[in-house]
């Protein structure tokens, strides 16, 4: 190779000067080849679609006739809509509502299941089949269950207040704007606590137990065990679960969409709900395209910032 | 099904902290509120599918009877059958199943590959890409939904097992666990492999993936789970009727103006037991076996 | 105004961007060519795309197999899509230019898809087929399927809406039974008188009328009594700040709130309270009373629940409003001849009369037919459905969805929150009339 060449026109300085090793070449080809499905699948069925919608993000278009260019102009508009806003904080609602509560619960019951007993193999088999279930089944049915006049839950409420003799009420649930979106976090905390719990009870089965029996040897109590060994060597999983559940919260829809059809006064209209309706009940696709890539980027926010801030609290080995 | 006919999991397994540094006493003890507390907690859980048990089992006129009524009288087993007959549930059954055990497999296949480059190996922009990939998570599938309609009817996947497997077989989510999973393995494995001079996919095949089986195991059930659930996507791929899977089919107990409550609830109980007996059975191989420690980005 | 060729380039391009190098080496081969050239050449197969749930599932499987007799060639396949999701379906497909044949419609939604472009229009078979005798459908509904003097679909049915109520129930209260015309006022007396707390534990377990979902079509119905309506006859202004329109939801919302004779609406939604005997009164179109009798036995059959239907309750005049479903031929149909030849064998007067009529499915689209709606196994009264035709109001816009997704969040406002309609509707009629400007 001529030394008067500039060093980026060798293939093997375009990566940095450690690619120059024959083996490390070998790995990126290595990467490539184990990528490939992933990425090709990725392009054709992810980025594509995911281009085509920031497209129409730009775009005043009802998905039949031919689209006007507004440029940005869907996304101004959505700064000065009342019901986009509205719509976030219901999501934002649900977040707060729903995450904290979640995590909790599911640690709590994977902390319960973790043992060696009789049956706990039944025990796990119950807290997991909402999980199983059909959410537009389960959806429906608490929807049923909600209902006022002629739902189990409350007929059950107000028996029980009843015979305590308390002078108690059970709220409308769905059918009021207060309790409509503790129902749907109540009904989908309900639904979910199976899925983290597997997750926390594989990562309390991956803490090694020599150091438990060291704590043992040690005196520590079963409280100070907890803080000490199980809370931290479980912030990886519970770093994972939170990411994951903060993803999915910010794009809940469906028990909007089943159980009270973002209703009472759009108390329960998230912002997924938001863009469906505006993308296929009111033919408004680049409104909706704006509103999703909006949400995008927020959940981008949120979520770098969580990866950013790993390292004060998640414990690594 | 009673708790008491099932063996603890593992007696061959070391005892643990509990049994082996505490009185028998203090052990019964635990046992006893250990049970009371779970059994609590389960009922709870439980109490709505008591109810869709229940209701799966009520003609019409108990279904909606007020105050509402546990047990039904006479049982009602013959909506199990009307249920089956008034619709093709044998194929839907069969059509959930096979979509959903080629997405696992084929998710499986796909995520642990691309797990282990993002893990494992070294290449320029890997960090970058995998966040790109994981983005991809953060986007709601309301809005890729028409352009990728689109991009499937141009391949003529509509209505065909093509469209409901193959858009749906790349899982940033699947990558994203494997990878955390992939991360906890000592390096110490590979690193011997790779003295010995084996390639990368022996090493992913020899090493990897039998030291994985657990996380392949969530992984598969969340999968298949997920898929066997799936509705919006072949609602839309789907057209014949013997093309659709069981959500679908349940979607027909939903009029315009009416719900077939006692009948949803029979096909929501069906379409419920195939994946629960999967995970009583499979718990084994993924809860007492995984971690997902290391989840260094 | 519209370019679909434009717009099938626009989708391709941007929904393959990124992936058309791959796209080549994935692509399904095309189906061999020549594989259906030895058949016979000349059956073709049929799209029909429509909802339709079990009740009534056998009734338009009838219809089919009538055609297959007539005509073997043209074979029907009929995807049926439940009708929570039949809109988000039909609307992918016609992005994706993959509308089936035949499509089925209703009124309120087909302004918005005949000005999009999705519907064929039948003018030209109308004008060459005189026989069809076009007619023959109810004027009333036909406004819905007409777009610059040419029609895009043929109804098969029209919805109007009574109260049915329990009989057995009015008998027992001693009740005097709403035969006839009958006031605002009466109608209050008898849900009041029928409203009841059976049990003692102080909730009502016994509701005097279920009331419709008003943040919908048939928000007309009532209005139509006191002389108002929804939306000004072009379309263009929304007419719920009048007084009369005011006084009548007030008048409603006094019903829920001050005498407590009616659930909410998403009450009532889950479980039939008038089947399973808590309601005096529900409200209905002829599938409900379809619904109704397959539940509890045909109106005048069981002893103890014999049930019928009565007339809209009036203020100033009497009022209904009408709605109703259709067929049309999507756009992009490469057998649009053969879609014309069974939309016109569906929607004729023998088919309907069986399909639609004879079981109450609902008012026949063809007016020829309307009485064989009336027979022994339906309500006595239920010859009002057709007599109500005659001054029944409708609202047809393109923003249908739209708007009353707005009208939703005003009418919780008044009907779950109390707030006064007078200062709640004209807020909702600033929201409403930019959109109803826009979109015509």
């Amino acid at each position: 190779m001529a030394t008067s060449a500039p060093a980026w026109r060798s293939p093997a300085n375009w990566f940095g000067p450690e690619y120059r090793n024959p083996a490390r070449r070998r790995e990126v080809r290595a990467a490539f080849l184990f990528l490939l499905p992933n990425v090709v699948g990725f392009l054709v069925f992810m980025v594509g679609p995911l281009l085509a919608s920031l497209g129409f993000s730009l775009l005043d278009w009802n998905l039949l006739s031919a689209p006007d260019m507004v440029w940005l102009g869907n996304y101004l508009e959505l700064f000065r809509d009342a019901e986009f806003w509205r719509s976030l904080r219901a999501t934002f609602y649900y977040l707060v509502g729903s995450v904290p509560l979640g995590l909790v619960l599911s640690l709590a019951l994977a902390l319960a299941l973790n043992q060696r007993i009789r049956g706990i193999r039944f025990f796990r088999t119950v807290y997991f089949i909402p999980v199983v279930s059909s959410m537009v089944a389960v959806a429906l049915m608490w929807r049923w269950m909600y209902n006022p006049t002629s739902g189990i839950l409350n007929y059950m409420l107000n028996e029980t207040f009843a015979f305590l003799r308390l002078p108690l009420r059970a709220p409308d649930w769905l059918q009021s704007p207060v309790w409509a979106m503790p129902a749907i976090i109540l009904m989908s905390v309900w639904k979910g606590m199976g899925y983290n719990m597997v997750l926390f009870l594989a990562g309390l089965q991956g803490i090694p137990r020599h150091l438990y029996e060291a704590a043992e040897i040690d005196g520590a109590s079963n409280q100070r065990q907890f803080w000490t060994i199980t809370l931290p060597l479980l912030t990886p999983t519970t770093f994972f679960v939170l990411i994951m559940s903060i993803i999915g919260s910010f794009q809940v829809f469906e028990q909007a969409y089943i159980m009270t059809q973002g209703g009472p006064v759009r108390s329960t209209v998230t912002t997924v709900y938001y863009i469906y309706e505006n993308g296929f009940e009111w033919h408004k696709m680049g409104y909706a395209s704006a509103v999703a890539w909006v949400l995008f980027a927020l959940i981008l926010g949120v979520t770098l910032i969580q990866w950013r801030t790993q390292e004060r609290w998640v414990f690594y080995e | 099904m009673s708790s008491g006919t099932i063996a603890p999991p593992a007696t061959g397994l070391p005892r643990t902290r509990i049994e082996a540094h505490s009185g028998r006493r203090r052990l019964l003890w635990r046992n006893v509120t250990a049970y009371a507390a779970l059994s609590l907690g389960s009922v709870l859980m439980i109490i709505p599918f008591l109810w869709m048990l229940s209701t799966s089992l009520k003609d019409d006129r108990q279904a909606y009877v007020f105050p509402p009524i546990w047990i039904p009288s006479p049982v009602a087993w013959n909506n199990y059958l009307d249920t089956w007959q008034a619709l093709p549930f044998n194929l839907f059954f069969l059509n959930s199943a096979f979509v959903s055990l080629i997405l696992t497999v084929a998710q499986l296949a796909t995520c642990s590959l691309g797990a282990f480059a993002f893990a494992r190996l070294r290449f320029p922009g890997r960090e970058r890409l995998f966040v790109l990939y994981l983005a991809t998570l953060m986007i709601p599938f309301q809005v890729i939904m028409i352009p990728l309609f689109v991009l499937v009817k141009e391949f003529g996947w509509i209505d065909s097992y093509w469209g409901l497997t193959i858009p749906l077989i790349f899982s940033p989510y699947g990558t994203f666990l494997l990878r955390q999973f992939f991360k906890t393995i000592p390096l110490e494995l590979e690193d011997a492999a790779k003295i010995d001079g084996c390639s990368w996919f022996r090493i992913y095949w020899n090493i990897m993936l039998p030291l994985s089986k657990p996380a392949m195991a969530t992984l598969g059930i969340f999968v298949f789970m997920w898929s066997w659930n799936n509705f919006l996507w072949p609602l839309l791929i789907v057209s014949s009727l013997e093309m659709k899977t069981l959500p679908l089919g349940l979607a027909y107990f939903l009029g315009q103006y009416t719900i077939y409550w006692n009948l949803l609830m029979v096909g929501a109980t069906i379409a419920l037991v195939p994946v629960l007996v999967i995970f009583f059975f499979a718990q084994r191989y993924f809860i007492e076996g995984i971690t997902l420690t290391g989840l260094k980005g | 105004m519209s370019h679909p060729t434009s717009r099938r380039n626009f989708l391709k391009l941007s929904a393959g961007v990124s992936a058309a190098a791959v796209l080549a080496a994935c692509a399904a081969p095309a189906p061999p060519a020549g594989a259906g050239d030895a058949a016979m050449p000349e059956t073709v197969e049929l799209r029909l795309t429509f909802w339709g749930d079990l009740a009534d599932m056998p009734t338009w499987n009838w219809g089919i197999e009538q055609w297959k007799d007539e005509r073997p060639d043209i074979q029907i396949k009929w995807e049926n899509t439940p009708w929570g999701e039949y809109w988000t379906k039909l609307q992918t497909e016609a992005v994706a230019d993959n509308l089936p044949d035949v499509v089925g419609m209703v009124s309120m939604f087909s302004q918005q898809y005949i000005r999009q472009g999705s519907l064929l229009s039948f003018q030209s078979y109308i004008d060459a087929e005189p026989e069809v005798d076009v007619g023959d459908f109810w004027p009333a509904n036909m406004l819905a399927y007409t777009w610059q003097d040419e029609i895009y679909a043929f109804p098969y049915d029209l919805s109007t809406v009574l109260p049915i109520y329990n009989k057995s129930m009015f008998l027992d209260n001693g009740v005097e039974l709403p035969i006839g015309d009958w006031t605002w006022d009466e109608f209050q007396e008898t849900c009041i008188a029928l409203t009841q707390d059976t049990s003692g534990d102080g909730n009502t377990d016994q509701w005097g009328w279920l009331m419709p979902n008003l943040a919908s079509w048939t928000i007309d119905i009532p209005l139509s009594t006191n002389g108002a309506r929804f939306v000004s006859e072009d379309g263009l202004k929304c007419l719920l700040d009048t007084p009369e329109a005011i006084e009548t939801i007030q008048w409603l919302a006094d019903l829920r709130h001050v005498h407590q004779v009616s659930p909410t609406i998403a009450q009532q939604g889950d479980v039939p309270l008038f089947e399973s005997g808590r309601a005096a009164m529900h409200w209905g179109n002829p599938e409900r009373v379809q619904t109704i009798a397959s539940r509890v036995g045909p109106a005048r059959d069981n002893e103890n629940f014999l049930w019928d239907v009565a007339l809209f309750p009036m203020k100033t005049q009497p009022g209904n409003s009408v709605q109703g479903g259709s067929f049309a031929i999507g756009s992009t149909t490469e057998y649009a001849d053969q879609a014309w030849e069974f939309v016109k064998f569906y929607t004729s007067a023998p088919i309907l009369e069986e399909m639609v009529a004879k079981p109450s499915r609902g008012i026949p689209g063809r007016a020829s037919i309307a009485q064989a709606l009336i027979t022994d196994e339906n309500p006595e009264h239920q010859q009002y459905f057709l007599d109500v035709l005659e001054y029944s109001i409708s609202t047809f816009i393109p923003a249908f969805a739209q708007v009353t997704a707005v009208l939703a969040k005003y009418m919780d406002e008044i009907m779950i929150n109390n707030e006064p309609a007078a200062a709640i509707l004209p807020q909702a009629v600033q929201e409403i009339d930019p959109i109803l400007i826009e979109t015509a």
